[in-house]
């Protein structure tokens, strides 16, 4: 395939490609291991590997992530990777080193080990940061591995039973694999004392609420104690006893090697590169046609290249402007919607029992109100971002609607039988904002946190959220995940911000005061989240917003119009007209080995 | 000038009435179109409902918006010389306030409580504000029912009522009853926006749902004080635009954008205490008194035109059809006999093509059913964790106070329903429109007017003659359970589609009717009676199943009402439609019985009939002469 892509010149295609060819001759498993600090989880997976690799007291905002990949036949081999996607190797003390102190501009530590059991082989296990809910960037950072995950693995620590914090990191497992609810997530119950069976009432208990949280019961494992980690001295770190946890591994590989869950796999892989053959045909056919044009009809394959390329550039404006205008409302909007949320707030707070309320009040306020009060104020920005941009939505199908039917008023118009080309055109931006784009998808995979994109669940993640980029499809789909991710955001703010709250919780015992002092620190509150909120929407959230709706016209028009300026600039025709037709072969070669 | 058209307009009704009401009249349309099935619907019986509705001199438009909107500001305005509603109060009022037309209003407002009794007090911001504010009157303890208030501003002369409702979004459920009650009565209804921030879930249904059962919306968008033009511009744009988009999602036919007055309550309430005109032009107070105004003058003429083309239409029919049998009657045998065979392929025709739309419509109701019904399980099955673990989060915060607790959860339950509430609703628009872009252009049977326009349903339209007779589409609520008003307002829906004709009216009828049962399951707030269970431990592990309990009741009731609704629904339309088709034959059956009758008399009784024809003609003439003098 390889040949093809370069014969056409087309990066992004060549990258698809490559993502897709690799994952096909090189199958493996990922599986995340997640779960609260101090949970364990390193001890855990030292289980796996045989041996105490992993330190078990990583400090609790390190967001390093350790990934390691089991290979046979390779030797112990230590790396850091940066932000910048830099790999430097490094040997083991330096490893032991960035685990437990990590600096900011480390993303990802990777050990290349071989697997003690060779059914492991081309297994991937990442081990995420301990999970905070404070730490937003913990989040982001699982939010990119989850999805791709083949098996999670979820921590949790009997003896401190299951706390808010898990109950909040279940829920971001959830959400963030909401697209694949099939991704199984097992369950462990780290540090149980002897003899504890499954039927225990705290066992229970957690697997309640894990099952709650994820809407099915997952399989649970319980790992004993290991006496040790509870001694005052803990012992040097190559002594400590590593868990026994045979049965939650074997677990894992029976998971990871279902067999229909692999051939599944296979099968979207396939259909996504008979994808991308379609869209290199695609391109391939437009080139011919423009070659094989005589010059009268050249005239008027520009017009329709000006047509094109001025519908991309009114989209681009509208996007910004439309943008534009949305930020400059959130300000105002925010405000009245802030102003309704502490009335409501005081007005609790003045209702309350001056006399006897004031600890019932104070724990009301920020165990229900403050955060019910400020989903709405969040649900309605996002009904107002929304509504904004499903209108952008319809005035850029629009724009492509005019587009398309002045190409073909013009074959009509000149009424030619040479009407391929601008057939072709006016399907190509249909197609493409019909939903076809998978280059600008796949374009966009290697970006977040620069994960490597995982085998199944990338295939199917593809598939799923082809979405129309615009229109209806688009606007209930992406859109609405976008609210969501973005509307959690600002929930996360609004319990940072309540830390003001709880601050003067304990100093209200005054009756004359306690409401009014109460009150001020509602306001305090409330005015530190709006800072947040407009920080983060302004600076973060709409222009991300904005990019991607740009990157949706690009999208939907760039390829089209770079195929075309091409073939037209081209100084052989005739020896490119050749070539094509001997791509065009080719890909049908292609084809059909993948067809077998 | 407006008097003068009024009063004949009233005048007009009358005459009208006395057609209608005149038993004579009624039982000699009867003969020629009744159906023997059901002396519900006859036609005496139709034209009683329509002269009750001439007879109606109250139009009363519900003023509704979210919470702190400024409608009491705005209400002062527009009626009084000097403020009577608590401004306030606005964002807590827990009491309709309904407001009146007396030539010398008391000085005293009425105050109607629940139990009965009926009181005075001073009609005056500080007296009211002790009735009607959620602050004063915490959860409405003093169990009042309606306050109502009299003006003796022009714009309630003509009989238009405005009622002040309590917001929205507010918790206070304990009016619900009334608020239905005045919905049910309502002609329209105004929704008060603010510029931002724009309607929430629940608003957005509220909305959708009176605007597609009440013929007539105004919208207004009050400017806040500071509020500078542009932004003004900005948040009517925006509320166009979700108006826009809600209208498209429910399938309402709007021909133009929706128009949203702009007004601004705190400079219109200052220019009516100051009798500052240029003020009350730039408040935007004038125009909106415009529009109110124009709709207090017209209602009467647009009732009276509506009923009388419908009874036209009856009276033409009935003509048409003793002419088309004095022809049969008169014809030789031979001619007479092939007139029947060719209506009788001609209705073959006509009830093949009826049956297939129909069963086309209630294979579309059945996907309808299997749709909600798998939504409604999936948000039973998603929703009952999901409060668990919401409510965990609360207790491990510490909230375990019984009563705060039961408010928690409470709030979070109304949110839940909510949700599952809008989806329900946009699939039931959806089938409505499908229902009705399948019966496009099928007419009801008749005999000799296949062409007749009156029969044919286009769209949703602004002027279909269903809307004039909102109080048959708003029946039923919630009160008496989710499906008892859906069955009531499924039942009245149904006897407006015998009194408008059309498949597409009657189906129109029933989906008003169950509307209406969804608005009185809304507003009565299934959450209230539902969720209700006595929390009372105060530490959080003996609480937690006590919550859970409620939360598995709350979840399991709830899926039942909302179950029983859509089945309900799904139930009435089919039945609509199949009542409808049989109608049909019925009516074929009879005018080709009396044909059949007719064709075959002879002699002596051959004379008689065509005697009795000629004058029931000259009497149905002589009606139809009555009705265009008035």
């Amino acid at each position: 395939m390889q040949p093809i892509c370069s014969e056409l010149e087309d990066i992004d295609l060549v990258g698809a490609f490559r993502v897709l060819e690799d994952r096909l001759n090189e199958p493996r498993s990922y599986v995340t291991v997640c779960g609260e600090t101090s949970t364990g989880k390193s001890s855990i997976i030292n289980g796996l590997i045989g041996k105490p690799l992993l330190p078990a007291k990583a400090s609790p905002t390190n967001a390093a992530v350790v990934h390691l990949s089991f290979e046979n036949r390779v030797t112990l081999e230590f790396s850091a990777i940066d932000r910048t996607g830099q790999t430097r190797i490094i040997n083991e003390g330096e490893f032991l080193h960035l685990v437990t102190d990590a600096p900011a501009e480390l993303l990802r530590l990777k050990v290349l080990l071989e697997p003690q059991d060779s059914e492991l082989n081309g297994l991937q296990v990442f081990d995420t940061p301990g999970y905070n809910s404070v730490f937003l960037e913990h989040e982001e950072v699982l939010r990119s591995f989850l999805p791709e995950s083949d098996a999670i693995v979820f921590v949790t620590s009997y003896r401190s039973g299951f706390g808010q914090v898990d109950q909040d990191l279940l829920d971001v497992i959830r959400d963030a694999t909401s697209d694949d609810p099939d991704i199984p997530v097992l369950l462990v119950v780290n540090r149980v004392p002897d003899g504890t069976l499954l039927e225990d009432r705290r066992v229970q208990e957690m697997l309640r609420n894990a099952s709650d949280c994820l809407r099915f019961e997952p399989k649970v494992f319980l790992v004993p104690n290991i006496p040790h980690e509870d001694a005052q001295n803990a012992p040097a770190e190559s002594n400590r006893a590593t868990p026994k946890a045979e049965k939650l591994w074997t677990s894992v590989k029976e998971v990871v090697q279902d067999q229909t869950r692999v051939k599944e796999v296979t099968n979207k892989l396939i259909l996504l590169l008979e994808e991308l053959l379609g869209e290199a045909e695609s391109v391939v056919l437009n080139r011919k046609l423009v070659l094989e044009s005589s010059m009268t009809t050249l005239e008027d394959i520009e017009k329709q290249l000006d047509l094109l390329v001025s519908a991309r550039e009114e989209s681009l404006l509208l996007v910004k402007n439309r943008m534009r205008s949305i930020t400059d409302q959130i300000p105002g909007l925010l405000d009245n919607e802030l102003e309704q949320m502490k009335n409501t707030l005081c007005r609790d707070i003045d209702d309350s029992n001056r006399w006897l309320g004031a600890d019932d009040c104070g724990t009301w306020i920020t165990g229900h109100a403050f955060e019910f009060e400020g989903r709405k104020v969040g649900e309605s920005l996002e009904n107002y971002i929304l509504s904004e941009l499903e209108g952008l939505n319809n005035d850029l199908e629009g724009i492509a609607n005019t587009a398309i039917s002045r190409i073909l008023a013009m074959v009509k118009a000149k009424n030619t039988t040479k009407a391929d080309l601008p057939k072709k055109l006016a399907s190509d931006v249909v197609q493409r904002a019909g939903g076809y784009a998978v280059r600008g998808f796949l374009k966009q995979l290697g970006g977040a946190c620069g994960v490597p994109a995982g085998a199944g669940n990338l295939a199917k993640m593809v598939v799923k959220r082809f979405g129309r980029l615009f229109g209806k499809r688009f606007g209930q789909g992406i859109y609405a995940k976008i609210g969501r991710i973005f509307n959690k955001g600002l929930l996360q703010k609004l319990s940072v911000a309540m830390f003001i709250i709880i601050e003067i919780i304990s100093y209200l015992h005054h009756a004359k005061t306690w409401q009014t002092k109460l009150k001020k620190a509602v306001g305090k509150a409330v005015d530190k989240w709006r800072e947040e909120v407009l920080k983060d929407l302004q600076n973060k959230q709409l222009p991300l917003i904005t990019e991607a709706n740009r990157k949706s016209v690009h999208a939907v028009y760039d390829s089209t119009i770079r195929d075309i300026e091409r073939s037209l600039k081209t100084k052989s025709p005739k020896e490119d007209l050749l070539r094509m037709k001997a791509l065009r072969m080719q890909i049908e070669n292609y084809r059909q080995c993948l067809s077998v | 000038m407006v008097e003068a058209s009024l009063r004949e307009g009233k005048a007009m009704n009358s005459n009208l009435s006395d057609v209608l009401l005149d038993k004579e009249f009624g039982t000699l349309l009867e003969k020629y179109l009744g159906s023997k099935e059901e002396p519900a619907n006859s036609v005496s019986a139709q034209h009683e409902f329509l002269a009750e509705k001439l007879a109606t001199d109250r139009f009363v438009l519900p003023v509704t918006g979210v919470q702190g909107c400024g409608k009491s500001t705005l209400l002062n305005a527009l009626l009084f010389d000097e403020p009577v509603l608590p401004i306030d109060a606005d964002e807590t009022t827990c009491v309709p306030v309904e407001l009146t037309w007396a030539e010398e209003p008391s000085d005293q407002a009425f105050v109607k409580y629940s139990d009965g009794r009926v009181d005075e007090v001073a009609a005056t911001q500080e007296s009211l504000e002790l009735l009607v504010d959620n602050k004063k009157n915490p959860g409405n303890t003093l169990g009042v029912d309606r306050v109502v208030v009299e003006s003796s501003s022009p714009l309630l002369q003509e009989g238009l009522v405005l009622v002040d409702l309590p917001g929205t979004g507010s918790l206070t459920r304990a009016n619900a009853e009334t608020t239905q009650q005045y919905l049910k009565e309502a002609v329209g209804i105004f929704f008060l926006l603010r510029t931002v921030p724009p309607l929430t879930r629940s608003e957005s249904v509220f909305v959708a749902m009176n605007w597609s059962r009440l013929p007539l919306a105004i919208f207004a968008q009050n400017m806040w004080v500071g509020e500078s033009k542009d932004e003004c511009d900005e948040g009517a744009r925006h509320n166009r635009l979700v108006l826009k988009q809600l209208a498209e999602k429910c399938h309402l036919a709007i021909d133009t954008e929706p128009e949203i007055q702009v007004v601004n309550a705190y400079n219109a309430l200052k220019a009516s205490l100051k009798g500052n005109q240029s003020l009350a032009r730039d408040s935007g107070l004038d125009n909106l008194r415009n529009t109110l105004s124009g709709i207090a003058t017209k209602w009467p003429e647009e009732v009276s035109s509506s009923v009388s083309a419908l009874v036209d239409m009856q009276v033409n029919h009935c003509l048409t059809q003793i002419k088309d049998e004095l022809d049969l009657i008169q014809a030789d045998a031979k001619e007479a006999e092939r007139q029947l065979e060719l209506e009788q392929a001609r209705f073959e025709e006509y009830i093949s093509t009826a049956t297939e739309k129909c069963e086309k419509a209630v294979s579309e109701i059945s996907t309808f059913e299997k749709k909600s019904l798998e939504e409604l399980r999936m948000w039973a099955r998603d929703i009952e964790p999901s409060l668990r673990n919401s409510m965990r989060t609360k207790m491990r915060a510490g909230v375990v106070d019984g009563p705060r607790l039961e408010r928690a959860l409470l709030e979070e339950e109304e949110a839940a329903l909510d949700e599952v509430f809008a989806d329900l609703l946009e699939r039931l628009f959806d089938l409505d429109d499908k229902l009705r872009i399948e019966f496009e252009n099928l007419p009801d049977w008749s005999m000799s007017k296949p062409e007749s326009s009156y029969h044919t349903v286009k769209k949703r339209e602004k002027t279909k003659p269903e809307n004039l007779f909102p109080k048959v589409l708003t029946a039923g609520g919630g009160a008496g359970g989710a499906i008892a008003g859906a069955k009531g307002g499924a039942a009245l829906g149904s006897l407006l589609g015998s009194v408008v004709p059309g498949p597409g009216n009657v189906i129109g009828g029933v989906v008003g009717g169950l509307l209406g049962g969804l608005v009185g399951l809304f507003i009565g707030g299934m959450v209230g009676k539902i969720g209700k269970s006595q929390i009372t431990a105060s530490r959080a592990k003996a609480i937690e199943p006590e919550v859970f309990s409620a939360i598995q009741d709350f979840v399991r009731d709830s899926q039942e009402e909302l179950r029983a609704q859509i089945q309900t629904s799904a139930a009435e339309i089919a039945g609509s439609i199949g009542t409808w088709k049989d109608k049909q034959m019925d009516d074929f059956d009879r005018e080709r019985i009396r044909m059949v009758e007719s064709s075959n008399a002879d002699g002596e009784h051959r004379e008689r009939k065509i005697v009795e024809l000629n004058l029931d003609l000259e009497a149905i003439r002589i009606y139809a002469n009555k009705l265009k003098e008035v």
